[in-house]
């Protein structure tokens, strides 16, 4: 992979200055991404294709809205709701 | 986004109500609807001991909250699976939970008693993990219950278990299952613990969210034997409609039991005592004891 390439996926701006970017904690499976802010919840499942029905945006212990703007910053988790077996 | 009914922000959006609630009234519509499937389906009186089946998971612990906090006499029954790490991390979670809350707890661990967890059961039976740690569970829920003298076992089974079940049901055509599948099922003769399901009224997000809000300390990760389970596959498909029309799943469950004839005064057939254990089976052996029997084989 070239630099330029390798600095857009990463999120690095072309001067190379740092930014913060969102963590996102995932699960089924655990993993961690991050995302440019700031960004609405309700977008944030979007872009990653989740569906809203199955899963809660928490910021940091707080329960997020579809409406609550999320921050360069922000430690995200988005956690899923559904859980199956046989009833 | 503002509370409906007190203008404070809103800390969760209900499509299904059209309605935003800020924290201390979505912790009040929680508890308004438990209370309101607690009367409405005759569950238990306030003085009547609950043996509340925790697991571990945010359903089961969320119901055990809302009850303590209601003021109802409950004691917790959690069954150690022995599904290795899965269980472990399950069991420390609801002693966590219980000693918080100061709560009577009973474990029943089948790796204790029997030698073997349910994966290995099932497996030495044949049969898929799912159902035979479905037939597990409610074997034991009623031996446990009627031997501590417990008359009402309570299940943290939500809107998406049961429009699931329904769904599966309806495309099997299951009819005796349909016929039972009410959130009370009456006890019967002594032998049989009535069994009911107060979170039938709220969806699996709301329970979750609640159970954030309260801070309790659930396992998020997923029993590995449910991976490919159809009840995941008809939630999924379920949401979807959800989220294309909001209310599907109330109005495809409610809607169900308000054409149900009389579920209050379902009776569980013919019951006679199990040959091997004694517990309550319309054959000869209950489904518990065949299980058993297959694994021994």
């Amino acid at each position: 992979m070239n630099s330029t390439l390798l600095r857009k996926k990463l999120h690095f701006p072309s001067d190379l200055t740092i930014m913060s970017l969102m963590k996102i904690k995932l699960h089924h499976p655990a993993r961690e991404v991050t995302i440019k802010g700031p960004k609405q919840a309700g977008l944030l499942l979007k872009e990653l294709n989740l569906s809203k029905e199955a899963h809660l945006v928490i910021l940091g212990e707080e329960l997020a809205t579809e409406e609550t703007v999320l921050q360069d910053d922000a430690v995200v988790e988005i956690r899923p709701v559904i859980s199956g077996g046989l009833l | 986004m503002k509370c409906r009914r007190c203008r404070k922000p809103a800390v969760i959006k209900m499509a299904r109500h059209n309605t935003s609630l800020c924290r201390f009234c979505f912790i009040f519509y929680i508890q308004d609807q438990v209370k309101k499937a607690i009367s409405e389906g005759k569950m238990f009186d306030r003085g009547e001991p609950v043996l509340v089946a925790v697991s571990g998971g945010k359903d089961s612990l969320a119901l055990w909250d809302v009850l303590i906090k209601l003021g109802y006499r409950t004691a917790g029954l959690h069954l150690n699976l022995g599904i290795g790490a899965y269980s472990e991390i399950s069991q420390r979670k609801v002693e966590a939970y219980a000693e918080s809350r100061g709560a009577e707890l009973i474990v029943h661990a089948y790796q204790e008693v029997y030698g073997l967890g349910v994966t290995e059961i099932a497996e030495e039976s044949a049969r898929p993990p799912c159902s035979a740690c479905g037939t597990m569970k409610r074997y034991h829920f009623n031996r446990i219950a009627l031997e501590k003298g417990y008359p009402v076992v309570a299940t943290g089974h939500n809107l998406d278990d049961e429009a699931s079940r329904l769904l599966g049901n309806v495309l099997q055509w299951q009819e005796a299952y349909l016929e039972k599948q009410t959130p009370s099922l009456p006890a019967e003769a002594e032998k049989w613990a009535r069994k009911v399901k107060p979170l039938y009224r709220l969806a699996e997000r709301e329970i979750a969210a609640y159970a954030v809000l309260n801070r309790i300390d659930y396992i998020v990760e997923e029993c590995p034997n449910a991976k490919g389970a159809k009840t995941l596959l008809y939630k999924k498909i379920l949401n979807e409609l959800e989220e294309a029309s909001p209310g599907t799943k109330h109005k495809f469950y409610l809607g169900f039991l308000r054409r149900q004839k009389d579920p209050l005064s379902l009776k569980m057939g013919d019951v006679k005592s199990c040959a091997s254990c004694g517990q309550p089976t319309q054959g000869a052996l209950c489904a518990f004891c065949r299980l058993m029997e297959r694994v021994a084989k």
